[in-house]
């Protein structure tokens, strides 16, 4: 995975798949995936999708830990503010993950690397939309520094 | 309720500390209160420590003012309180960031303010105990050291947040005194027994000093604040800031505020195979051992830095010498406006994690 970020710059831009961690909940954005699938929908293949119960169950050491440990970039995504599964787990994510994505760009510690958004079951489109945008951004970043800590 | 406006003089050849423990010690006597915690000089006269004492005549040696802070009172009074609150009457003498700690740790339920009696002091500022040691041992005397040489302070007293003891049932002042009396401030009459009224201009005196160590500390804050956000940003630079760090956990264990009985970053997460180390030292080039430094530091500001009132016990407990608490407080001054939050301001604003509005922040 990072054997890439030894290479020269240009060549890295051109050859460089980023790896993305996505912590999806269970009740929207995990079955938006599967309807991405389902209706055959193209996004790019370098998303690791990890299935939580809620973003509420993120905690931000799971955003960090990735981030750490090898992924160039990380995305939250869970229901639209109103409907969680659990009333209220998506807007204390949002307050838990907020403080995370603070810290990272208080120490300019590349914050565009996490992505938090609302994907419901039914946005399979949104859903290919987001994974193919945030890839494309990540690989415009480059390689992650974050991972050599 | 009305604050009273009292004093203590300070006789020559005595000191603030004493006149305001002479205080404390009838408090004692009379039954106002059934104990005190507070700092006390440790028998070689090195540092000091917190003892509560129950007895008038075990206040002798005992310091409201110490220049030292190896640990926050906050600690104390939560180990004190956390299962029960006294029955009776518990003076606790603080400073104004250790007040603000027990602040948020009475939201987190940490501690029982029922009968306990916050006593804050005026805060000149404390040097590290390292430093203290020093000056001990070179035969100096580290109040007037302290008092000589604002270089001598801890980072996080020059650049403190905390220019008087907010929260306190009754203050010990010296602001503005120049060691001339102790001035008491209290609504409750049985506190200020029977001392008499503080005139005008000390008052006033004191009021001047507060808001010029505001300032003075305002100053000093945004230039440590200016060297990070130009000095400590991107991962370089991070990783050299907490390069030598040991991942003793110190920081955490004396953070008035990390509070958790079994810390996530102490638990079997951070346990791995051989295999699984070796892996990572392949492909990071190395693997930095014991491992975990870098999601320690980070994750724990993920953790608590919203709660963090910037006191610098991280770096006081830090072996290896980082500071930690500078990085800390930086990050903490960035999070804590965004749920308009300061920790230890109120005990009416819920825990920023604790609490969530419909229409804030990202997302929406």
């Amino acid at each position: 995975m990072t054997t890439d970020t030894k290479e020269g710059a240009g060549k890295a831009a051109t050859a460089f798949e980023p790896v993305i961690v996505g912590f999806f909940c269970n009740w929207c954005t995990a079955s938006a995936a599967d309807l991405a699938g389902t209706s055959r929908m193209q996004y790019p293949p370098n998303l690791r999708p990890v299935r939580v119960m809620c973003t509420g169950s993120v905690d931000t050491s799971f955003v960090l830990r990735a981030l750490l440990e090898g992924a160039d970039g990380v995305l939250v995504s869970g229901c639209h503010p109103g409907d969680c599964h659990y009333v209220s787990g998506n807007y204390r994510a949002r307050r838990r993950l907020s403080v995370v994505a603070k810290t990272l760009e208080s120490l300019g510690l590349e914050p565009e690397r996490f992505r938090f958004e609302w994907i419901s079951a039914s946005e399979g489109a949104k859903f290919a939309e987001v994974v193919t945008e945030f890839t494309e951004k990540v690989k415009q970043l480059g390689p992650s520094p974050l991972k050599e800590l | 309720m009305e604050q009273h406006h009292r004093t203590i003089k300070v006789h020559a050849g005595e000191s603030p500390s004493k006149a305001a423990v002479a205080h404390l010690k009838g408090l004692l006597k009379a039954g106002t209160l059934e104990a005190v915690l507070l700092q006390k000089a440790t028998a070689d006269g090195r540092s000091y420590a917190h003892v509560l004492v129950t007895k008038p005549e075990e206040l002798e040696g005992a310091d409201p003012f110490a220049p030292v802070m190896p640990a926050s009172c906050a600690t104390a009074l939560s180990r004190l309180t956390k299962l029960e609150a006294p029955k009776g009457r518990v003076g606790v003498v603080m400073r104004p960031c250790e007040i603000a700690a027990a602040i948020e740790l009475t939201k987190l339920l940490q501690v029982r303010l029922d009968n306990v009696v916050v006593i804050g002091t005026d805060c000149h500022g404390t040097m590290s105990v390292q430093d203290h040691i020093r000056l001990v041992e070179g035969g100096k005397d580290p109040r007037k050291a302290l008092e000589g040489d604002v270089k001598l302070h801890r980072e996080a007293c020059r650049t403190c947040d905390w220019p008087e003891p907010q929260h306190r049932d009754m203050l010990l002042g010296v602001f503005g005194a120049a060691g001339g009396h102790v001035m008491v401030v209290a609504e409750d009459e049985r506190l200020l027994a029977g001392l008499p009224e503080a005139p005008r201009e000390a008052v006033a005196a004191r009021d001047a000093m507060v808001k010029r160590v505001a300032e003075e500390r305002a100053k000093a804050r945004a230039e440590v604040f200016h060297e990070v956000d130009t000095k400590l940003q991107g991962t370089v630079a991070f990783g050299a800031h907490f390069g030598t760090c040991i991942v003793c956990h110190n920081c955490m264990d004396q953070c008035p505020v990390c509070y958790c009985n079994e810390c996530f970053f102490e638990s079997q997460t951070f346990r791995y195979e051989a295999e699984k180390m070796l892996r990572w030292a392949r492909t990071k080039g190395g693997l930095d051992m014991p491992t975990d430094k870098a999601i320690f530091h980070l994750g724990r500001m993920g953790h608590m830095v919203a709660t963090c009132v910037a006191c610098g016990m991280c770096t006081q407990a830090c072996p290896v010498d980082i500071n930690v608490g500078r990085v800390f407080k930086y990050v903490a001054a960035q999070v804590q406006p965004m749920f308009d939050y300061k920790a230890g301001r109120s005990l009416k604003d819920p825990l920023p994690q604790a609490t969530y509005l419909e229409d804030e922040l990202e997302p929406r």
